[in-house]
């Protein structure tokens, strides 16, 4: 069977989306000549229109595919790193969302942001930073973050026929993750959690990269302690439903969240659950997430990320 | 984070307690263990040791009269923070009892703070702080589902926190549920809570009632030579260092029946009935009640009783009974009786039997009541002898007629030719 890198089933929806539908174009910094390999030749196939490089200039990039959406487009913009769709904040974060409501429902903005971001590679703050949760936080907007290679083809091509902007980072410290992936085209719907690995003791929600800690640790406990592991896949929206069932069975759960611990996206899903399923719980939920502070540079990022150690010693918390 | 300290719940019974002393200076560090205060209850003082480790800050003075559960001190991280809380807080002898935000807090304080010596006697709730429960959102919804009373349960999760195993195992256990009060127009003297000890009476006797096939025969023993036998040993009171009871001796025939008729010592256990070796005496004790009119009880336990002579069977089981009395009672005092004895002389009239309830999971109760004087035929002759009536409950499940009959003619002749006690 076909194995594919997780970065490379990026490039192959992409791709395939180009070539089925020609409003779909790619705009950002550096992608025809490919920082990393989800852009690499794709300038070959379908020409510098449709791969687009733009000078240092994240509101003039993201305008160019805010104006194109709304002339009925379906742009990607590339922001290479998460941090730098803050530099245009109000245009990424507010108006993107709220373009569609604004505005009568007329016009619906089709369009795709992605970055890479991610720690463990140590490359510091602005390139490490998290921001799913901060977009989660605008009304309008989808946010969804694939953990292995199968969901990221699926995942992406979804996306990109999303009617909605849609933000889809990407974690660097999954890119070289390889699976199977088919090579005909597939759409997996952006609201739908993925239950990784069956428990019955505790449920685990982690992704993209804290997904893998949490299966290998579902695995070093099985025997002793039968770990649940959960893909929430989307954020906005969010499968609460899957949550609650997996609760309904374990009554205890840790969400592992690589974004800042405070008002973030394992916050909300706290508080989802405590409102929806306040009945299933026998412990406290219990959060791992990267403390408050700015990611730290070097080795200093291993003290601050959730690790393995970390989500053990909470599973080990919620089922005392 | 400063952790609260409450004053602990050291005994069954125990209501309040006053801080005799503390045994550590205000602001001293205190480790986990280190003796920390000598708290006393009605009758008795513990030295209590600290559950938790920090630098102290007094809450509660020497001397202070203190409701369980309510704060007597706070265990502080840092020197700093001890700093910030007595700037804050000044005022000695403040409660935080009532406030949100140290409830749990309180919880877990009242939860650790049981002296290893004491394990919490059936009944009491280890749950609990300031009226509060503590127990997860689901173990409170299968106990309300299930109309069982949360405050029957100890938590066996963090800080005692009642959680879904606790309900579960309760329920298993069978712990029925609380019936509602039938309210009518009749105006209300005095409310009492099905609760604590009331509803574990109330839990234990229905089941009792109502899950075996008990039944009461009566006996009538001539104790005249009984009660001669013991004036000889209430004569030396000062050598023997105890005034012996018939108690004593009803205990010490229940020995040499029970060794004759071992099944009467014997407790259902599943599909089993377990006939045990050593005799383990539960003694029913009364105990006064939360209000001026209702009581308590409990069936408190002389283990190993066919090793003890008379004296000592005497001493042992008046030590058993002060301590549960005072509350001291540990759950070693207060489970496993293989047999009981219970006095049944307060509910039947002098002279007559009664029908005592079978305390499960025994097979067997032997309830003696008040002797009195009576006009018998010895030899075809009217004599005054002291007749002392005997009921006999027995769980027919286990026990037959004819076993039945022969223990209390064990019983009824060691009680008669008390001599036969050396046997």
């Amino acid at each position: 069977m076909r194995e594919l890198t997780y970065i490379n089933a990026i490039r192959e929806a992409i791709q395939q989306e180009m070539r089925a539908d020609e409003t779909v174009f790619m705009v950002g910094q550096d992608i025809r000549g490919g920082v990393y390999p989800h852009t690499k030749d794709l300038v070959d196939e379908f020409g510098e229109d449709r791969i687009v490089d733009t000078p240092l200039a994240e509101t003039g990039m993201f305008g160019t595919a805010y104006g194109a959406a709304l002339e009925g487009f379906r742009p990607i913009v590339d922001f290479m790193f998460g941090s730098c769709a803050f530099v245009n904040f109000n245009e990424t974060s507010i108006m993107a969302g709220q373009q569609y409501f604004m505005h009568g429902a007329k016009h619906p903005l089709p369009l795709v942001m992605t970055a890479a971001v991610g720690m463990g590679k140590r490359i510091g703050n602005d390139h490490a930073m998290f921001i799913h949760s901060t977009f989660c936080r605008q009304p309008g907007i989808k946010v969804a973050m694939a953990s292995t290679p199968y969901d990221a083809k699926g995942m992406f091509a979804q996306a990109i026929r999303d009617n909605n902007p849609v933000m889809i980072p990407w974690h660097t410290g999954v890119m070289q993750k390889r699976e199977h992936v088919p090579e005909e085209p597939y759409y997996i719907p952006l609201g739908v959690a993925d239950v990784k690995r069956e428990g019955s003791d505790v449920t685990v929600l982690a992704n993209s990269e804290q997904l893998y800690n949490a299966l290998e640790l579902a695995e070093e406990l099985a025997g002793e302690i039968s770990v649940e592991v959960i893909d929430p896949r989307s954020f906005v929206p969010f499968d609460l439903d899957t949550v609650l069932k997996s609760l309904a069975k374990t009554n205890r759960i840790v969400i592992v969240d690589e974004d800042w611990e405070s008002c973030g996206m394992a916050s909300t899903i706290s508080a989802r659950i405590v409102e929806h399923g306040f009945d299933l719980l026998d412990a406290p939920i219990r959060r791992v997430c990267l403390p408050n502070i700015p990611i730290p540079g070097g080795y200093m990022e291993d003290y601050t990320r959730p690790t393995k150690e970390k989500i053990e010693a909470a599973i080990r918390d919620v089922c005392a | 984070m400063a952790i609260p300290y409450v004053m602990p719940k050291l005994a069954m019974a125990m209501n309040e307690g006053t801080i005799n002393e503390w045994l550590v200076q205000e602001g001293d560090f205190v480790a986990k263990a280190q003796p920390l205060a000598s708290i006393e209850t009605e009758k008795v003082a513990y030295d209590v040791e600290s559950p938790e480790e920090g630098y102290i800050r007094f809450v509660a003075q020497p001397g202070d009269i203190v409701p369980c559960g309510e704060l007597v001190a706070t265990f502080c991280e840092s020197e700093a923070e001890l700093a910030e809380i007595s700037a804050a807080a000044p005022i000695v002898g403040a409660t935080l009892a009532n406030t949100a935000a140290t409830e749990d807090a309180l919880a877990t304080a009242s939860a650790a703070a049981v002296p290893a010596s004491a394990a919490p006697a059936p009944g009491v709730t280890a749950s609990s702080a300031g009226g509060r429960i503590i127990a997860s959102p689901l173990a409170k919804k299968i106990a309300a589902d299930n109309a069982l009373d949360l405050r029957t349960l100890a938590g066996s999760g963090p800080q005692g926190r009642i959680v879904k195993r606790d309900v579960l195992a309760a329920l298993e256990r069978g712990v029925p549920a609380a019936a509602p009060f039938a309210s009518g127009a009749a105006r209300e003297l005095a409310r009492i809570p099905m609760a604590g000890m009331r509803k574990t009476i109330a839990g234990r006797m229905t089941q009792s009632l109502q899950s075996t096939a008990q039944l009461s025969s009566g006996w009538e023993s001539d104790i005249t030579d009984l009660l001669a036998a013991r004036k000889k040993f209430v004569s030396r009171e000062q050598q023997l260092g105890t005034r012996v009871s018939v108690n004593a001796f009803i205990v010490k025939a229940m020995v040499y029946a029970i060794r004759r008729v071992p099944i009467a010592n014997s407790c259902q256990e599943g599909d089993d009935i377990v006939i045990y070796d050593n005799i383990n005496m539960g003694v029913a004790v009364s105990l006064p009640g939360v209000s001026e009119y209702d009581s308590g009880l409990v069936v408190a336990v002389l283990r190993n009783v066919e090793r003890m002579g008379l004296v000592d069977i005497d001493r042992e089981m008046k030590a058993l009974v002060e301590r549960v009395r005072n509350g001291q009672g540990t759950a070693d005092d207060l489970s496993g009786a293989t047999i009981t004895l219970s006095s049944t002389a307060g509910i039947a009239p002098p002279g007559l039997m009664s029908t005592p309830v079978l305390n499960l999971p025994n097979a067997a109760l032997v309830g003696p009541s008040t002797a009195v004087e009576k006009a018998v035929v010895r030899d075809g002759e009217l004599v005054v002898r002291t007749m002392m009536p005997v009921s006999f409950t027995f769980d027919h499940r286990m026990l037959d007629g004819e076993p039945a009959a022969r223990f209390m003619n064990a019983l009824h002749e060691a009680l008669e030719n008390p001599e036969l006690m050396l046997a």
